[in-house]
């Protein structure tokens, strides 16, 4: 048999999949955005950008958006962890919930919930107005940062928890017998130690801000940003400009390329490992501090599963047109999907399920040639992998439907390019995890039974397979998690009767029919819920192990 | 040779996408969820055999689409946008002479354009009382006086034809001076609906908007909310539907058509929708549902076709002015 096989050519087919599917739509639009509307090459596009209109004030809003939210994250984040990781606090075993949160409630539904609590109508703005205490202002800068820093600051804790819990604690010991107090020990030795790990995910909350679409699109008004601007030019009611849309793409996928290696730069000075660390036991706190702990965590962790409520009650609540009656009880908003829209249940039902199944199977295949058969092709695909991490949905949503609407292969406007869509978006945490996973299984159990004379491919069906299991459970239901959610990728690119609950929930947030919007909103957080509770409690699946 | 690679990508893409089955009629529709509701209620029961596929999205996006899906068109029906936007992609349509038109409005009928009027649109100013600090504004005039600077909020005309329409309108009124004006007083939104949820939840006292989007709020009962048919006289926003040319199911989609222009769906659409039918046999419709009645607003005549060969013109006033 020749040694290529079949190794090397399924890591060459993986590199035409990703080459077709993930580097030509890209460079299409890298390239598009030096075109002229006559065809030719032309600068034209960054001209506009870098003179014209609010282009350059939406860049730089986007950048210290990233950059706030980034750190207010990083605060609440380190803060949660911190109070986890190092004392008993009453409802600690609720805690697990946290990270589910942001994944059952999609951002929209968090965005539009927090209206509904805080904005000029909110319940909870009218209590204040009742009081007669001023509310401050909340669509704008502050809806965006706060709203944003609830939705993604569990990426930070979960990191900082991981690196809290792999702390080796005679390092602070030491620091302490030395003769630091407490408080300098933390700042000298424990947070430098976890500030790699905190980066990393710093880096995470960073690029899903600056893409982010549908927080900044209810909440951002009168804030241009980036990602707003990008997607309005590509589903502008009157014919939006093309070289504009691919030069708008491209300043984000070069924005988030720069921080990708600034990043890089200060992990690679930077690496520590840790000796199998002796995690300290939990203080028990007592007093005004232990109110303080697990009142600041408390309140944490209520604020973040909020919107969940707010939306379930929405869901009952009756409405006429646009205004809805709190207080009365309707059950006409399932009763209308029930009538009406269960295609789009069973659309997402369909697309996510494929995405997961066909982005499981493809992360798993590559990341075992990545780690354990690492070829001359290995490279190029390490780096194509890193391809969908620098765009955000929208720009990859505009870049599938430009990329596919003509020549030899056309998707536009087929199921298969929601789904490709969809998998896409998911695939480089796929691998990452996958790897990881894959990392931890000794070579030698491999070597062991190929030597025994099984064949290569039985081997990893018989051997590695059933001990990756428990990770690729893991890796799928956060696959499904992630692609049931899905909106900025498919509301550019969905159609004839293609829509998802997502999409069909920013339609209805749109015309600011909330109550049918939180129906559906619902029905999503319960397919997402659903594989989760599952995946946890029957199959004792571990989804943040790492 | 390349047709038939071009007819072969398309039924690959039908097979995949399992679309457009004969007797099915695809509606590309940029109207609200209810509203296509309640006319797929009224087709089901006029006309049984035919399954109509709704396409829902923004019109720019839908009209742009349909023109990427030229080579292999998927697209019955456009329903609907307004004249001006229609008319920037008039070579996808197919001219229908539907027999419901002799029942429209003269100024709804466009009979020299392949569209019909399905409706349209009025444009007012919506107040919201909560956050309105002393009399509201009366005319569109009113509102270009510098104390209404940053309480004044509109569309983005650049992105939304009935912010066009608004514009345009102030501009046949008021010409340059009233558009440079305008410019310097209201905040823009991005898309048309940012302006009434604006209004609606308190964002700003007055938000330049449509009339449907108001009446919603009026009828369903949100008190602070009051809407004002400037009296220095208003504009109307047309807006109709169009057969795509070459689509798939083209006997069927004109009985669609003319099932979205009966008087029994546009007077179900009022009474849900609030929007101005294109008929002029539904005045008792069009009082039932809370609206005054064409005759009784002061309406100033908005060449379309000028509008939208203005538009370049325009919008350079306006990005000008803007700043």
């Amino acid at each position: 048999m020749n040694r290529f096989l079949p190794w090397g050519l399924l890591s060459l087919v993986s590199l035409v999949f990703l080459s077709v599917f993930v580097a030509y739509p890209i460079l299409g639009v890298l390239l598009r955005s030096f075109l002229g509307e006559t065809g030719g090459f032309s600068l034209n596009g960054f001209l506009i950008f870098l003179t014209k209109g609010q282009y350059l004030e939406a860049l730089f809003n986007s950048v210290l958006l990233g950059v706030t939210v980034t750190f207010t994250c990083s605060v609440v984040g380190v803060f949660l962890a911190f109070i986890v990781a190092r004392y008993e606090i009453p409802f600690g075993s609720i805690i697990f919930l946290l990270p589910l949160s942001i994944l059952i409630i999609p951002e929209l539904i968090s965005a539009q919930s927090w209206i509904m609590v805080l904005g000029n109508n909110g319940l909870v703005t009218n209590l204040f107005k009742a009081i007669g205490i001023p509310f401050p202002r909340f669509y704008g800068w502050l809806g965006l940062i706060y709203v944003m820093t609830l939705t993604f600051y569990v990426h930070i804790f979960l990191a900082a928890l991981a690196a809290l819990q792999g702390f080796d604690h005679n390092l602070e010991e030491a620091g302490l017998s030395l003769g630091t107090t407490p408080l300098k020990t933390y700042f000298k030795v424990v947070f430098p130690a976890i500030m790699p790990a905190v980066l990393s995910a710093g880096l995470i909350v960073f690029t899903l801000v600056v893409g982010n679409f549908a927080i900044s699109i209810t909440l951002g008004q009168r804030v241009p940003l980036l990602s707003v601007m990008t997607y309005r030019s590509f589903i502008s009611e009157l014919g939006g400009n093309p070289t504009m849309q691919s030069t708008l793409a491209t300043v984000s996928i070069l924005l988030v390329v720069a921080v990708l290696f600034l990043q890089k730069r200060y992990i690679s000075k930077r690496n520590y490992q840790m000796v199998a660390g002796r995690t300290p036991p939990r203080k028990k706190l007592k007093g005004w501090k232990s109110f303080l702990a697990s009142g600041g965590a408390g309140l944490i962790i209520v604020l973040s599963l909020l919107p969940a409520l707010v939306v379930l009650i929405g869901s009952f609540t009756y409405s006429r047109g646009p205004v809805m009656y709190w207080g009365e009880f309707t059950l006409s908003n399932y009763a209308r999907i029930w009538d009406f829209n269960m295609g789009v249940i069973f659309n997402s039902l369909k697309f996510a399920s494929l995405a997961s199944a066909l982005g499981v199977i493809f992360a798993t295949l590559v990341s075992y040639l990545l780690v354990k058969k690492r070829n001359v092709l290995s490279t190029s695909l390490d780096y194509l992998l890193l391809l969908p991490l620098t765009i955000s949905g929208t720009v990859l949503g505009i870049a599938l439907a430009h990329g596919f609407n003509s020549g030899p292969l056309v998707l536009t406007g087929t199921a298969g390019l929601m789904v490709l869509a969809m998998m896409l978006r998911r695939l480089p945490f796929g691998v990452r995890n996958a790897a990881s996973n894959l990392h931890s299984i000794s070579d030698s159990i491999e070597e062991a039974s190929v030597s025994l004379g099984v064949p290569p491919v039985r081997t990893v069906f018989n051997v590695v397979l059933p001990l990756m299991a428990p990770g690729i459970a893991a890796a799928a239901i956060l696959t499904w998690v992630t692609t049931v959610a899905e909106l900025s990728a498919s509301v550019v690119i969905y159609q004839a009767g293609q829509e998802t609950l997502p999409i069909q929930i920013f339609r209805l947030i749109s015309s600011d029919l909330m109550a049918r919007a939180s129906a559906f909103g619902v029905i999503n957080m319960l397919i997402i819920l659903v594989p989760v509770f599952f995946g946890i409690k029957v199959m004792k699946v571990k989804l943040f192990s790492s | 040779m390349k047709t038939a690679l071009f007819r072969l990508t398309a039924i690959a893409t039908l097979l995949i996408s399992g679309e457009a089955i004969s007797g099915d009629v695809n509606l590309y529709t940029s109207n609200s969820e209810d509203s296509v509701a309640m006319a797929l209620d009224v087709i089901r029961e006029e006309a049984p055999d035919i399954k109509v596929n709704v396409i829902a999205g923004g019109s720019g996006s839908l009209l742009r689409r349909i023109e990427a899906e030229k080579e292999s068109t998927v697209a019955d029906l456009f329903w609907s946008s307004g004249f001006s936007t229609l008319a920037g992609f008039s070579n996808l349509f197919a001219q229908y002479e539907s027999p419901a038109v002799e029942s429209l409005m003269p100024a709804l009928q466009a009979k020299d354009d392949p569209w019909t009027g399905t409706n349209t649109h009025v444009m007012v100013l919506m107040i919201n009382g909560d956050v309105l600090e002393g009399d509201a504004p009366a005319t569109w005039q009113d509102i270009m006086n510098v104390k209404w600077q940053g309480k004044v909020t509109m569309a983005d005309p650049a992105n939304s034809s009935s912010a066009y329409a608004q514009l345009y309108g102030i501009y046949t009124m008021y010409g340059e001076e009233g558009v440079t004006q305008l410019a310097s007083i209201v905040e823009t939104q991005g898309s048309t609906s940012g302006v009434y949820k604006a209004v609606a939840q308190g964002e700003y006292p007055v938000g330049m908007t449509m009339e449907y989007a108001v009446q919603r709020y009026v009828a369903g009962g949100q008190e602070e909310i009051s809407l004002v048919y400037p009296k220095d006289g208003t504009f109307l926003s047309p807006e109709g539907l169009a057969l795509i040319a070459n689509g798939p199911n083209p006997d069927d989609a004109k009985r669609v058509y003319d099932l979205l222009l009966s008087k029994r769906v546009q007077e179900e659409l009022v009474g849900l929708t609030l929007r101005r039918p294109s008929r002029d046999d539904l005045d008792e419709a069009i009082k039932n549902s809370g609206l005054p009645l064409m005759g009784d607003l002061k309406i100033i005549d908005v060449d379309q076709v000028k509008a939208g060969a203005d538009r370049d013109m325009l919008l350079d006033l306006w990005a000008k002015a803007r700043g």
